[in-house]
């Protein structure tokens, strides 16, 4: 009788099979990374207004408390009514196309709507005021957020990510005074953050306990 | 004010969005957002959602529907991008997540409470105590704490009705033109009818309009109110005044079926007083005596109760002013023993000037008039009992009854009704349903369109007290200003803008009305200082002196229940009250608590009258009434006079809404004008056919375990370690928890907790807990963090009661810790024993490993993810649990780390006090305490000091941080075994 | 010494059989068109599967709420079919590594049916575990592996390790079967006859071509795998015993758990192999394969393995009172004389009484005998885990939070679904696979030739 498969057979059932497992680990691999995340990293987010914040801080020098006013006594870092952009654009830029949203909003009373870089789960409860009360640097999390023309998430926001710091915040803390300088660099991290972590009287115990997070 | 409100911007929303899904929902929600139209209209319709939008997504994306990012779904697709949405101009003093507290002031339930309501950027989320209101001293109670659910019930009326067809305002103001030529000049034809006036203010504009209109009748009708006491009043004094009880001076105490800590007016500062009285030392310690015939939060808190068929009560009054020496008439037969009679009467005669009589609604006005009489005899007037004038003298407000006369007689031509929701639980001989349609024009304003609503014509959407200005009065005279909290959600007005509307007045602004009124009535107020404390500054401190008429009460002579004859005795339910909260999924969920039944009403047979009919629970009876019928399932209640049957009123709605619908029974079908509350000779007969009624406790026997500890005072003095004998926690094998700055853990006094489950609801609104409904709470799946057990002890005839509150115990060795495979209940640096819900994959493992079963599952989808205004009413500060996750009591760890933050921030410790749970700032009688039990200077320490102290199962050595300091009796030595 | 070859030959194997005629019988029954009889038992069981299906569909949709869980019996069926099943499974790999090694004949014509009947019933338990989640979908968490949270499972949870039992357990018994069936394989594939028959068994057969080497290296991965196996069997059940016994509950917290459950897990295992196994002689007409001898047997394993767990019950009675702890002795009474005593006694009765009629040689032949008495077992066995699940979570620690547990319609559906699903795999298995192990069977031929 004859054979019912011809010798190279095997061969192509070998391939046969490690195209299937690639087919399914790739497929998983490509699920993650779509679901992730709202936005990608390292991606401008489009805005309704092409909002710079190089231009607004490298080369106005506005602090950054300026607009993010609530961010020092708040959980919500606090987003600038359009009020406080009309204190300079009323008389700035007063006929930019670009700005026509910021004004008619200011006419009309209906707030823009912007949209979100920096986005956490609804059970991950970030409080701003206690990260810059302890010496966390805004470019800890936001990068150069000064040499943005258009903001753009620069960290993963994973919760690893979040553990990295909170497992050894002395890696990243900052006197308080140098929070806001997002250029400021240390000379002695490790020296400087033993001595913050015991300066600002960090609990280390419990920054990795789940209830600090997740309520 | 603008048109559009949230339902309305919410309906748009979705009738905007169809019926899309997944992915294609958050298309369309952008493409909505960034729709000028629907921008525009939430923009005017809700400012205060554009502003907390501007924190982020949490609150403004779930106000359209952002339900499908949650639970699965979430996992199989992209997070959805999520918008800020910043102030167009800021308004001043608003810090973004930080709940501001604004002080106002409820009338509910027949009692009138100062509070403060918790605003999230312009949401009411809940409602805390007012320390500085006399009524409330910081705590508040159940009902109370229901306000916000109310407030956000998507049921609630929101336009204007005529003829059942949805209008507007301008067509009623058009309408209203025509009025004057239905009545005569000078007002006869026109009939107004409210419910038992407790503002000030509404008492102006109606003197004002009836100065305007002499002839007009304004009438006063509520179905559990005071008549009986005032009427009692009046034939002791001749005049009309309330009582105002001091607890705090009284060593002892006799109820007649008084229920103060229950359902009286003025209940949570009395239980706080009473509560204050019950530190077990020789000295300090007062004792309770009840005579009841039903079970009462009061009675299960007495040293002696003495039960007694309600008809039997005036009998004993008068058999104890005899024996006391008041000369009222000889009586006998009441029931109650001479022993006891004697040494009651020895008891009193030693604590003159220092005892108590008080007598509750239920009870005839000649009983309110004897206790009257012996409070004077007994000295007690001025130091544990004084009398205020009532703000309101009765000429003018005239009862019921006259209205359904001149109803017959045809005189009605115009009848407004003011929220009295008179189809359905005025008194049945009245029958008044049937006489309400042959007025010709009636007008019906309410916060609901109710039963009575369908009767009228016109129909107009009250606004809720969170949401506008108006004052109050308690009937200790303490009054104090009502102020919105939100603008109206929808169309409603408050009372003060209708009546102005209707009497044509220019000024219709409800601030300006109330404003207007204390600055001309009283000038000496500071007005802005009374808004934001809450309280008229010492109001209700003016004392009557009254008199007593000693031949009062000659010509009564007062007949026990005979023989072999069943009396009903009607009572406002625990929960919903006269059935105005029927529709509070909160209130309809919160257990009762003498009968831990939920979702309905039932007929409570004691167990002597149920084994006579052969009764189980839930077998439906017949009870007839002067020929009156109505079918009833019972419920086989120890403690219940064996012949009087106990019917709750509120249920059997039929108009209250989607929740209150349909539930139980309507026990108003059988309570006749003269038999209010207690109707002798009724008959009962069993029906074939019985019910499931929806317990959430199924076994009231202890059997034999040392849950609820409870020893007497003399025990207590003989032996300081009495309760804790042969406690001892056993050694453990595994290491110590980690040791964190502080160590959170609570002390609940059973000695002092009156079992209102005022926590429950507390937590309930605090913690984001959903209802469930009757068939879940069947199938034992109720939500509850806090629950309030309750066991008997003794004969189910006469049995002692127990509460215990048990929340999560936070085990230092906590089993649930031990067999969660994915670490979603960990414990925490400081002793918090935490459950991630994020992290909860659902085994239940935890929950069976449990000893107390204090953790509760999501079986189904239970949080509400639909309703738009549900969303509003949720603390933003607590994730919303979905469905397939284990929840259980934190500890409010969301005030914790608040407070955490702030002190972390300013580098300094958390000071004792600035934590407080939610349970705890609701109890009345402040029973439950929570702190760093590390501090040995904390207030929690200090109570676990106590030798009474106790962990509940501390054999099974899980160290709880929760302990429970045992209850202590004071009975009259004098009685001996015969408690 | 031939007399007694020949009574050994009568019993494991009737007389006249040839290498062919053994192989050409077998791979008859796979290679055959399907028969009426057949297609009864497949859509029946379809049905079923079909039903199972639909619950699953539910749960996702609504949740676990579906079932009469509730606090306090928040483990009901999904966790009882969990264990029954999983115990069901153990018996085959024990007939086929353990008596393997201890190289008993009997097995030969009983072990490919048997560790078929394993591998479903694994597989059919391994989903109630995921499925009995309030998030199913996240039931990976259990496992350990690199994640964006950086987390461990919760290693002191005796889950996990459960997870891993069965993941091992259900691997090394496929692998064990599939080995044992590729010169099976072979022999259908040169016995097909039709082309679309030779490629599915040649594929399968992985060119299996019988030269001495491949029976070479057959025989030591058979024994490789045996020996991964035999103590496999035992983690495995000793690890679901532990998920119970590591509960601090009066009728769990107890140490004796992991041989009391093996046991029973043996118990019910012989049980089910006689259900299958009687049936498929009595239609197969493998009588003269599966003969009396076989039905003894496994008769007396079951009947050693009930006794034991007889045993077990008494203990655990006595122990309650002899501990003194009244929440044990609480727990005792009501699984005596509580609301679920009648479970109790169900249990007593079917796996205690009924087997007592196994010391009789002649019940032990009886195959209808047999049949009913292991059919009791079974069901005895289903109710013994709903004894030790419910009789304990519905009356704990506090009177307050004690509860009664009723299925609803949900319950059943997964129950009798589940036995579905397995009976359909186990028909698909009777008409595609050699049922009884072809070269094992000339083997045992060879050896008892050899003996007469």
């Amino acid at each position: 009788m004859s054979q019912i498969f011809s010798p190279s057979f095997g061969l192509y059932a070998k391939l046969a099979v490690f195209g299937v497992l690639l087919v399914v680990v790739s497929a998983c691999l490509a699920w993650r990374s779509v679901t992730t995340d709202p936005h990608r990293l390292d991606e401008p987010v489009n805005q309704p207004v092409p909002f710079s914040h190089k231009h607004h801080v490298e080369d106005d020098g506005l602090d950054c408390r300026f607009c993010h006013a609530s961010v020092e006594t708040s959980a919500f870092a606090g987003m600038p009514p359009i009020s406080t952009c009309m204190t300079c654009h009323s008389q700035l830029f007063t006929d930019a196309a670009m700005l026509k949203p910021v004004r008619d909003s200011w006419k009309s009373g209906v707030p823009l709507h912007w949209n979100r870089v920096y986005q956490l789960p609804d059970f991950v409860y970030f409080n701003h005021s206690i990260h810059i009360a302890k010496g966390v640097g805004c470019v800890s999390c936001h990068g150069r957020i000064d040499e943005m023309p258009l903001t753009q998430r620069v960290v993963s926001l994973s919760m690893q990510w979040c553990l990295d710091c909170h497992r050894d915040p002395q890696k990243f803390l900052r006197p308080r005074e140098k929070v806001f300088d997002l250029g400021w660099q240390p000379k002695d991290q490790q020296r400087l953050g033993a001595e913050l972590v015991r300066a600002y009287r960090i609990d280390t115990g419990r920054m990795t306990d789940c209830s600090l997070c997740h309520r | 004010m603008s048109s559009i409100r949230l339902e309305q911007a919410a309906a748009l929303a979705r009738r905007r969005l169809g019926d899309a899904q997944g992915r294609r929902f958050w298309r369309a929600l952008e493409a909505l957002a960034d729709d000028p139209g629907f921008k525009r209209e939430l923009g005017e319709a809700l400012p205060q959602f554009s502003s907390f939008a501007a924190m982020d997504r949490r609150r403004f994306l779930q106000l359209l529907g952002a339900s499908l990012a949650f639970g699965g779904l979430a996992a199989c697709s992209r997070p959805p991008p999520e918008q800020i949405v910043p102030w167009v101009s800021e308004p001043s003093g608003t810090t973004p997540d930080m709940p501001q507290f604004f002080a106002t002031t409820l009338a509910y339930a027949g009692d009138v409470l100062g509070v403060l309501v918790a605003s999230h950027m312009g949401r009411p989320t809940k409602i805390e105590g007012n320390r500085l209101h006399p009524a409330s001293l910081g705590a508040t109670g159940p009902v109370p704490q229901a306000a916000v659910l109310e407030l956000w019930d998507p049921d609630r009326s929101k336009l204007p009705l005529y003829l059942g067809k949805p209008t507007s305002w301008d067509a009623f103001a058009i309408d209203l033109k025509a009025w004057p030529a239905s009545f005569a000049h000078d007002g006869s034809g026109l009939h107004v009818l409210s419910d038992r006036i407790v503002s000030p203010t509404l008492r102006a504009q109606r003197d004002r309009w009836l100065a305007q209109f002499p002839r007009l009748r304004w009438y006063e009708y509520a179905p559990v109110a005071q008549d009986n006491a005032e009427q009692g009043a009046q034939l002791a004094f001749g005049t009309l005044a309330a009582p105002r009880y001091h607890f705090g001076q009284a060593d002892v105490i006799v109820s007649l079926e008084a229920d103060f800590l229950g359902d009286m007016p003025g209940r949570v500062a009395y239980a706080r007083a009473f509560a204050d009285r019950r530190h077990p030392t020789a000295a300090g310690m007062n004792r309770l005596y009840a005579v009841e015939a039903t079970p009462t939060l009061t009675g299960a808190m007495a040293d002696h109760r003495w039960i007694l068929e309600s008809s039997s009560i005036a009998v004993f009054a008068q058999e104890l002013a005899q024996a006391l020496g008041l000369g009222t008439g000889a009586a006998s037969g009441s029931g109650i023993s001479d022993r006891r009679l004697q040494a009651l009467r020895s008891d009193l005669l030693a604590h003159r000037g220092r005892c108590l009589m008080v007598v509750g609604e239920s009870q005839p006005p000649q009983v309110h008039a004897l206790a009257h009489l012996l409070n004077e005899k007994l000295g007690n007037v001025g130091h544990t009992v004084d009398y205020m004038a009532l703000p309101d003298d009765s000429g003018k407000r005239y009862a019921l009854g006259e209205l359904c006369q001149a109803i017959a007689r045809g005189e009605v031509q115009r009848l407004v009704v003011l929220d009295c929701n008179i189809a359905y639980h005025a008194p049945v001989d009245l029958n008044l349903p049937s006489l309400l349609k042959k007025v010709p024009h009636l007008v019906h304003w309410g916060l609901y369109a109710d039963e009575t609503a369908q009767l009228a014509q016109w129909h107009l959407p009250a606004s809720h007290a969170l949401e506008s200005w108006s004052d109050a009065q308690t009937r200790s005279g303490v009054g104090s200003i009502v102020q919105p909290l939100i603008e109206p959600l929808y169309q409603g007005r408050s009372v003060h803008e209708f009546v102005a509307m209707l009497m044509g007045d220019k000024v219709q602004d409800g601030r300006s009305i109330v404003e207007d009124y204390w600055r001309t009535h009283d000038a000496g107020i500071d007005w802005t200082q009374s808004v934001r404390a809450g309280v008229i500054a010492d109001s209700g401190k003016d004392v009557a002196t009254v008199s007593s008429r000693t031949n009062a009460l000659d010509d009564w002579s007062p007949q026990p229940l005979p023989f072999g004859a069943v009396e009903l005795v009607f009572r406002p339910d625990p929960t919903v009250w006269d059935g105005r909260y029927a529709n509070n999924g909160w209130l309809q969920e919160l257990s009762k608590p003498q009968t831990q039944l939920t979702w309905s009403n039932a007929a409570l047979v004691s167990p002597q009258l149920a084994a006579q009919y052969e009764l189980d629970n839930g077998d439906v009876v017949v009870l007839e009434h002067e020929g009156r019928k109505i079918e009833a399932p019972v419920w086989i209640t120890p403690g219940q006079a064996a012949r009087s049957i106990t019917l709750h009123l509120g249920y059997g709605r039929t108009c209250a809404g989607r929740v209150g619908n349909g539930l139980g029974f309507n026990a108003y079908r059988l309570r006749s004008s003269r038999h209010a509350w207690t109707a002798p000779g009724a008959r009962l007969q069993k029906a074939d056919r019985s019910v499931q009624l929806a317990s959430t406790q199924d076994h009231f026997d202890m059997e034999g375990r040392a849950l609820v500890r409870s020893v007497s005072l003399a025990e207590l003095i003989a032996d300081a370690q009495v309760v804790q004998k042969g406690d001892e926690t056993p050694a453990s094998l595994y290491p110590e928890q980690a040791q964190g700055e502080y160590a959170w853990g609570m002390a609940i006094d059973l000695n002092t907790c009156i079992g209102c489950k005022g926590c429950t609801i507390a937590c309930q609104a605090e913690n984001n807990i959903p209802v469930v409904g009757a068939d879940q709470v069947l199938r034992e799946r109720e939500m509850h963090w806090i629950r309030v057990d309750r066991y008997y002890s003794g004969p189910p005839e006469h049995p002692t009661t127990h509460h215990q509150p048990v929340p999560c115990m936070h085990c230092e060795h906590a089993p649930c810790e031990l067999v969660c495979p994915v670490g979603a209940t960990v414990h925490d640096a400081e002793g918090l024993n935490v459950q991630v819900y994020n992290r909860c994959i659902g085994t239940r493992f935890c929950s069976n490993n449990c000893p107390y079963k204090v953790r509760r599952f999501n079986f189904l989808q239970f949080a509400d993810l639909e309703t738009e205004t549900l969303k509003a009413q949720r603390n933003p500060e607590v994730s919303v649990r979905n469905r397939g996750v284990m929840e259980k009591c934190t500890y409010c760890i969301q005030r914790i780390e608040n407070a955490h933050i702030a002190a972390d921030r300013e580098q300094r410790r958390i000071q004792d006090g600035e934590v407080v749970t939610a349970c705890q700032a609701a109890c009345p009688t402040q029973a439950i305490t929570f702190g760093d039990v590390r501090d040995p200077a904390s207030a929690v320490s200090r109570v676990k000091a106590s030798s009474r102290n106790y962990a509940l199962l501390e054999e099974l050595n899980t160290r709880p941080r929760t302990s429970y300091l045992a209850q202590v009796r004071n009975p009259n030595p004098a009685l001996g075994d015969d408690a | 010494m031939s007399a007694a070859g020949t009574a050994r030959h009568e019993r494991l194997l009737a007389r006249g059989h040839t290498y062919t005629s053994l192989s050409d019988k077998i791979g008859k029954l796979a290679l055959r068109p399907n028969g009426t009889l057949w297609f009864v038992s497949f859509a029946c069981s379809l049905l079923l599967t079909l039903l199972f299906a639909a619950g699953v569909g539910e749960l996702l949709k609504k949740g676990v709420g579906i079932w009469g869980i509730n606090i306090p019996v928040a483990w009901a069926f999904a966790l009882i079919n969990y264990v029954w099943w999983i115990a069901i499974g153990m018996a085959g790999t024990f007939i086929s590594a353990a008596l393997y090694l201890a190289r008993q004949d009997w097995r030969s014509s009983l072990n490919r049916y048997a560790e078929a009947m394993t591998v479903f019933a694994v597989a059919v338990s391994g989903l109630f575990p995921i499925f009995h989640l309030g998030r199913p979908w996240f039931f990976y968490w259990v496992a350990f592996y690199p994640n964006r949270m950086s987390l461990w499972p919760q290693w002191r949870s005796s889950l996990v390790w459960d997870f891993l039992a069965i993941i091992a357990y259900l691997l090394v018994s496929i692998m064990y079967w599939y080995v044992g069936l590729l010169p099976d394989l072979a022999t259908l594939r040169d016995q097909a006859r039709t082309r679309g028959k030779q490629v599915f068994y040649g594929l399968f057969a992985l060119g299996w071509r019988g030269e001495a080497r491949h029976w070479k290296r057959l025989e030591s991965l058979n024994l490789v795998l045996a020996g991964l196996a035999v103590p496999l069997v035992f983690s495995v059940h000793s690890m679901v015993a532990l998920d119970f016994s590591e509960g601090t509950l009066p009728g769990w917290h107890s140490t004796m758990f992991p041989p009391f459950f093996v046991a029973g897990a043996f118990f019910s295992g012989f049980a089910m192999a006689l259900v299958l196994g009687i049936p498929l002689r009595r239609w197969l007409g493998l009588g003269d394969i599966i003969t009396p001898k076989h039905l003894d047997n496994l008769s007396k394993m079951m009947l050693a393995a009930g006794l034991f767990v007889g045993y077990n019950y008494a203990v655990e009675c006595f122990m309650a009172f002899y501990s003194g702890d009244p929440y044990e002795m609480a727990e005792m009474k009501d699984r005596l004389a509580g609301p679920y005593a009648w479970v109790f006694w169900t249990v007593i009765a079917c796996n205690v009484v009924a087997i007592q009629f196994l010391w009789s040689p002649r019940m032990r032949r009886n195959p209808v005998a047999l049949f009913v008495i292991s059919m009791l077992v079974l069901i005895g066995m289903w109710y013994e885990r709903f004894m030790l699940i419910v009789n304990t979570l519905f009356r704990t620690y506090l009177p307050s939070s004690w509860g009664m547990f009723y299925p609803t319609l949900w319950d059943l559906i997964f129950l009798f679904g589940s036995i579905g699903l397995f009976l359909l795999l186990f028909t698909l298995f009777v008409r595609w696979l050699p049922i009884v192990a072809m070269f094992e069977m000339r083997k045992l031929l060879h050896k008892l030739q050899g003996a007469g």
